[in-house]
């Protein structure tokens, strides 16, 4: 991101003023809890708690990072208007949650579950089919908080126009980030990403008022321009490029939703009204966050027409330049702006740090290493091994190994392989772990290989949903052909409530 | 439902029980206008005719995103109630004695 020439110290100002409130929130919600020792749900899932506004703005702060603004204005930019699907893809997430989250809350609730992998084990009773669900949501989170913790070093250093180094920039972010989520947990994260979603929201708003101020024309105007002037930008796209736009929206939709920090929020509701209220109002926030982020990078073929693809990736910095130097009201609103964009992208972080955490406290720790070990000393460890991951992280960020981008880049693609132990898992009763693990890995090799040679997409269709087809097509094929038995309930141990004998 | 009859919810939910799942012509639905709003269906490079600042393709994918906001908001608040009134009424949220046996009772025992 290209730095704000104009910024600097009162860039350093507005990080710090966001710093001091996340870590004000932060600590009050830490003094707030009752129990004198965590437990895993008090800690992860803030009791089972969170009320409408609250889990809105979680989940819309976590669904959303600072990639949204930074990364997808560029793509609205190089692609023209086909990059219109952002705003669907967003929204049909929450067709992904109602596919699976209407019974997972309650079963939820019902068997105090709060990892995703609580799900995975108490459905097929499987090792085999539970370590690979770990292991997949491991990698995704770990992915998913490098990229984040990138995102953010560039943001910062480009705020602060390189007065703070991006090295420095990430270190004190991430001590911040890590500091409010060890004092409050899973409380402190959701209150937290009120205040960043709100911050988001108000940043994005302003650019595009401000993109808007600086081509001194309407919206209609700016679509002349770009119909007279760069007309592919407007006109429909070549078939494959339709496929695409299906195959993303399928992918985004199926894969999102599945996240871990995602589930967690279906278990953390406070009610099933809460959640579906929360839900309610998310499914329109893709009109003025990724629709307002798209109309920036149209505006931006208006503004700065001819960019380099790599040129481009500058967009937000350069339009915010542009506009911070129209007037003293427009400079403090892109500093507002770029806080925003950082605020973002820690909320996204801190849910990702604080649901890996969570694995490695029940689904690593408590299942394999220490059976015995009580809640609260689960949440230390894992607390603590999660702050060591981020470290390891952040020495990726600083120095990427170049031969493992292609394999870093892998996110959805794999965590969308875990959507028919979910979905189908949830309705399918026939569905077994043995289907399940072999087409869950079969999903990964196609995706993960397909991602290793470079092969983007067959006919516009995805590696993930490639994979994700033939995955679905070993679960029902493996499944019809075992022969089922009877099994034994053991209602007493709701762990294993159901172990399935498979033939 | 027997175990064996394949990949359709059971249909023997508590009464009052609604699952978006239960319900297949909203989502028939929400794939009809997804695909509406791609322009799969125009030659490459069609612009057309501009209506209200914006090409027609592109102001029917706008319309598009739209309708999918509306329609999911209208498949929340109609067809997902699994709990709901229980939590109303009770004022306490799902829990260990939730009743679920049309969700996970028999059904998970497969047989012999």
């Amino acid at each position: 991101m290209e730095s704000l020439t104009f910024s600097g110290a009162p860039g350093i100002i507005v990080l710090c003023a966001y710093a001091a409130v996340m870590l004000g929130i932060g600590f009050w919600a830490g003094r707030r809890r009752t129990d004198k020792k965590h437990t895993l749900k008090s800690y992860y899932l803030a009791g089972g708690n969170l009320g409408v506004l609250v889990l809105f703005f979680t989940l819309y702060a976590t669904q959303y990072s600072g990639n949204t603004v930074i990364g997808y204005a560029p793509q609205a930019y190089r692609e023209g208007f086909p990059w219109w699907q952002s705003v669907t893809f967003f929204m049909v997430i929450t067709a992904g949650y109602m596919l699976f989250a209407p019974r997972l809350y309650v079963l939820a609730k019902k068997r105090s579950f709060v990892t995703p992998t609580d799900w995975i084990r108490h459905r097929f009773g499987s090792p085999a089919v539970t370590l690979l669900a770990t292991l997949l949501m491991l990698w995704a989170l770990a992915n998913y908080l490098l990229e984040q913790l990138v995102a953010m070093g560039h943001a910062i250093a480009g705020l602060t126009g390189g007065t703070v180094p991006y090295q420095v920039a990430v270190a004190l972010f991430v001590c911040v980030m890590l500091l409010y989520s060890w004092t409050g947990g899973m409380r402190a994260v959701a209150l937290t990403d009120v205040m960043q979603g709100i911050a988001l929201l108000v940043g994005v708003a302003l650019l595009l008022a401000g993109a808007f101020y600086l081509t001194g024309e309407s919206p209609a105007g700016t679509t002349r321009y770009l119909i007279e002037n760069d007309p592919e930008a407007v006109s429909s796209p070549p078939l494959e490029v339709s496929v695409n736009w299906i195959s993303m929206i399928v992918m985004v939709g199926l894969s999102i939703c599945l996240y871990p920090h995602a589930i967690q929020r279906i278990y953390a509701a406070q009610s099933e009204r809460a959640l579906k209220r929360s839900l309610r109002f998310l499914v329109w926030m893709p009109l003025v966050t990724a629709g307002a982020v798209f109309c920036v990078g149209m505006v931006g073929i208006r503004l700065f027409p001819g960019l380099s693809d790599g040129d481009s990736e500058q967009l937000v910095g350069m339009i915010a330049n542009e506009v911070g130097a129209i007037n003293t009201a427009f400079y403090v609103a892109m500093i507002l702006l770029f806080g925003g964009v950082v605020a973002a992208i820690v909320s996204t972080a801190d849910s990702a740090f604080l649901s890996l955490s969570s694995i490695i406290s029940k689904d690593v720790y408590g299942r394999y290493v220490n059976p015995r070990a009580d809640e609260h000393r689960q949440v230390r460890l894992g607390k603590t091994v999660g702050i060591g991951v981020v470290f390891v992280l952040l020495l990726l960020a600083w120095n990427p190994p170049t031969t493992l981008v292609n394999i870093f880049v892998l996110k959805m693609e794999l965590l969308v392989q875990l959507a028919p132990a979910f979905i189908l898992g949830m309705y399918w009763r026939r569905l077994t772990g043995t289907a399940v693990f072999w087409g869950m890995a079969v999903g990964v090799v196609i995706a993960g290989g397909m991602t290793w040679l470079q092969i983007e997409d067959v006919y516009g269709v995805h590696g993930g949903i490639v994979g994700l087809l033939v995955n679905v097509a070993v679960c029902v094929a493996g499944s019809l052909s075992a022969r089922p038995r009877a099994l034994r309930q053991d209602r007493s141990e709701p762990e294993h409530p159901r172990q399935l004998h498979e033939e | 439902m027997s175990p064996t009859t394949g990949g359709r919810p059971p249909d023997d939910a508590a009464p009052g029980r609604r699952e978006p799942i239960r319900r297949p012509w909203p989502w028939v639905g929400l794939g009809v206008i997804v695909l509406a709003g791609v322009p799969w269906y125009l030659p490459p490079g069609t612009v057309g005719p501009v209506v209200l600042g914006l090409p027609l393709w592109a102001l029917v994918a706008v319309a598009s995103s739209v309708a999918v906001a509306a329609h999911l908001s209208w498949m929340l608040s109609q067809l997902w109630s699994v709990v709901e009134d229980d939590e109303e009424s009770t004022g306490e949220a799902a829990g260990p004695d939730t009743p679920l046996d049309d969700i996970e009772g028999e059904g998970y025992r497969w047989s012999p």
